[in-house]
């Protein structure tokens, strides 16, 4: 056998030789079958001859191209590939881009296993779960549906009540001076952060601390005074920011629920298609039914009056939470020299009203242009003659 | 597997290539200007065929490049060449100083100012317009209020019945508690914010866009087409929050343009008074604009020429799809010409 430093030139030679011993075997047996030779009734003799050769062939072929080596070829230019392709995206597409590639490398994991389920017909939910978790589920809507958080809402919503009521007893016995406001927060955080026992809770707190540790900045450099508005700002935000992730969770959950029996079906459908071709499907034929799939089904609950008011109300409660932080912000800068939003504001309006009067004008003009043109010759005017004077 | 290779190879070849994503590139000229709004006219190589020009009005949301996405995919270009002489209104970029801005200002102001300078410059008394979706619905105002200014009127999937139960958007519209986004947004509604409802709507588009692009690598031609169309989605200027609230209001949660109680600069926009030639076109597939809230237009007005045409596709597709470069541009070309020297 002819070595090569080179595993793709070894490849390709031994793709030609494959060639060469297809069509050689195909002439002997289309030869035996037209009873042109002697080597009639000899037919699975020469497939076990055409098996054994390709057998021999593809032993040498483990020798001489090193499949390591390939994969870790293909490995690192497909790397490559996705990595500036990323590049040449704008940069508000990127997120989507990145959720495809890891919703479909994330599922990929599982394939080996869903294949040998379907082969073997277990096909049940929860055999699939076994695998597929409901959290690798609701992360692999999370990315297609740019959804962030997820958790359970009754829980969430007693341990909110319960934060709060601990809340504002602590603020009123420890009270607000400026000074020790930063570590009172911080003493108050670690006193009702609880154990990780919610996921969506501890991500409330950690908004909290993000929020007071970026505010701190600000905090020093208020005057006195505005202490109590900045406090009661920031309450206004965590109960803003309580009531968006509420909301959120609640609609999430109903889009998670929608789509959790696709799987399950998709498995069941694969599976009863194997009993009778013997065939499994690939991967990417997998992965294409089922996003298919999960979107028909997500499509009723999107429809649903019940949802379109809660994307409705998580959409106000998300710009509610921006725009108080944006208030805090201006109050912080308040009487230093920063224009402001707001005060922008004011001159949109002003710009706003200008531009009516400017238009209303133009009209005017424009029609007084329009009559002057119809009025051809201007009306006689009477002229009255003086009276006589008499001497 | 050398099938493998020979497929990575290729894509990183194509995608090393890759130096520029160009979109748009049609020559033209800016003739006017307004802040941030201006008037192009395309230049042509040969005189056109019809005196009167078009003006295209695309919709405020996402850009008027989708009409000029590539030269082998350009509505714009395709016009020309049948021998139309065309403008566009490039609404540009509001900042939060346009916040303020209405309707009446997009309509009676920009649209009405271009229309005038077209108008002055061809010393022509009127212009044919081609509204594109929401663009469609402004022109279909300003034809009511106007209409000795324009000849001939084309509708490119343009929304007037917004009481529609197939739209998903429609739907979603109808709950919205608009005044709470635009003053949470402080009164600029962030193209993204729209981004993010236009996926809703078919949740794995994206998903499976992204599937077909091994296929799309294997081709440098593909892969810039791709690469158009994603500068393009991600493009989406900001919205007005005045025009905003008021066209979710006043248009998808009361439908007032189909019942006749929609007003503009104090005067009632009534289509029936509309009686001038109009093309209304749709697309059959069309999920973001459906058929069901296109087609009504040809009840709402009162010309005698009007015809409603379908077309294949969805509500892009029709702009860039190979079936827009055969069939039509050159259709609504031939339109505009049979009735160039009609009064």
């Amino acid at each position: 056998m002819t070595t090569h430093n080179n595993p793709f030139e070894g490849m390709m030679d031994n793709q030609k030789k494959l060639w060469e011993n297809w069509t050689d075997m195909s002439k002997k047996m289309l030869q035996t079958f037209t009873g042109e030779t002697a080597l009639n009734g000899k037919a699975q003799e020469q497939r076990n001859e055409l098996f054994d050769k390709q057998k021999e062939l593809f032993e040498e072929m483990l020798k001489v191209a090193d499949f390591k080596q390939w994969s870790e070829w293909m490995e690192k230019n497909n790397q490559w590939i996705k990595d500036n392709m990323m590049k040449l995206l704008p940069e508000n597409m990127q997120p989507h881009y990145q959720n495809y590639l890891s919703s479909y490398t994330e599922m990929f994991k599982y394939w080996d296993s869903f294949a040998k389920m379907i082969e073997f017909g277990m096909t049940k939910p929860e055999d699939v779960n076994k695998y597929f978790s409901t959290e690798a589920y609701m992360d692999f809507v999370n990315k297609m549906m740019g959804f962030r958080f997820n958790g359970n809402s009754n829980e969430i919503l007693d341990n909110m009540n319960k934060y709060f009521d601990q809340y504002i007893k602590y603020f009123n016995e420890i009270g607000a001076g400026t000074a020790q406001f930063n570590n009172n927060w911080k003493e108050m955080l670690e006193k009702f952060v609880p154990n990780d026992f919610n996921p969506l809770f501890k991500a409330l707190n950690e908004m909290n601390k993000q929020v007071t540790d970026q505010m701190a900045p600000f905090v020093n450099v208020m005057t006195e005074g505005k202490e109590k508005r900045y406090i009661k700002l920031l309450k206004d935000i965590q109960f803003a920011f309580t009531a968006y992730l509420l909301k959120n969770s609640e609609m999430q959950t109903m889009v998670y629920k929608a789509g959790q029996h696709v799987l399950p079906e998709i498995f069941k459908h694969y599976a009863e298609d194997f009993k009778s071709t013997r065939k499994l499907p690939d991967y990417n034929q997998f992965y294409k039914k089922y996003i298919n799939e999960l979107e028909t089904a997500l499509m009723d609950t999107l429809h649903a009056k019940e949802y379109s008011q809660l994307q409705s109300d998580v959409s106000k409660a998300a710009v509610t939470v921006k725009s108080k932080i944006d208030e805090m912000v201006e109050l912080s800068f308040e009487n230093l020299p920063f224009v402001m939003k707001s005060q922008v504001d004011d001159i949109a309006k002003e710009n706003a009203t200008l531009r009516n009067k400017l238009r209303s004008l133009e009209t005017k003009m424009t029609d007084l242009e329009a009559k002057l043109k119809t009025d051809a010759t201007p009306s006689a005017v009477k002229i009255e003659k003086p009276k006589a004077v008499v001497k | 597997m050398i099938e493998q290779v020979n497929t990575v190879a290729e894509a990183i070849q194509n995608i090393s290539e890759v130096t520029e994503v160009d979109i748009a590139t049609a020559p033209k000229e800016i003739v006017w200007e307004d802040g941030k709004v201006k008037l192009y006219h395309f230049k042509a190589d040969k005189k056109p065929i019809a005196k009167t020009p078009i003006l295209v009005v695309y919709a405020l949301v996402n850009r008027w490049e989708m009409m000029d996405l590539q030269p082998d995919r350009s509505f714009v270009r395709k016009l020309i060449s049948e021998g139309i002489d065309v403008y566009l209104i490039d609404w540009g970029y509001p900042t939060r100083f346009d916040r303020y801005k209405t309707m009446e200002d997009y309509i009676l102001g920009n649209l009405n100012d271009s229309v005038d300078f077209i108008r002055n410059k061809h010393n022509i008394p009127s212009v044919n317009l081609l509204g594109v979706c929401q663009g469609g619905t402004f022109s279909l105002m300003y034809t009511s209020l106007f209409q000795d200014k324009v000849k001939n009127l084309v509708t490119l999937v343009t929304p007037v019945d917004f009481d529609n139960e197939e739209g998903l958007l429609f739907k979603w519209a109808k709950d919205m508690d608009v005044d709470s986004i635009v003053d949470g947004f402080g009164g600029l509604i962030p193209g993204d914010f729209l981004n993010s409802g236009f996926d809703l709507l078919k949740p794995m588009n994206k998903a499976r866009k992204y599937m077909g692009m091994s296929d799309t690598f294997k081709n440098k031609h593909a892969l810039l087409n791709f690469l158009r169309m994603e500068q393009w989605v991600a493009d989406s200027p900001p919205q007005a929050g005045d025009t905003y609230r008021r066209f979710i209001k006043e248009m998808y949660q009361q439908n007032k343009l189909v019942k006749g109680t929609f007003e503009l600069g104090g005067r009632k926009v009534d289509l029936k008074k509309i009686n001038i030639p109009v093309l209304t076109i749709f697309a059959k597939e069309d999920h973001i604009v459906p058929p069901a809230t296109t087609k009504p237009i040809n009840n709402l007005i009162s010309s005698k020429d009007k015809e409603l045409l379908e077309f294949p596709g969805g509500h892009i597709g029709v702009f860039v799809g190979q079936r827009s470069q055969q069939v039509l541009s050159p259709a609504v070309a031939k339109w505009l010409i049979e009735r160039d020297n009609s009064k």
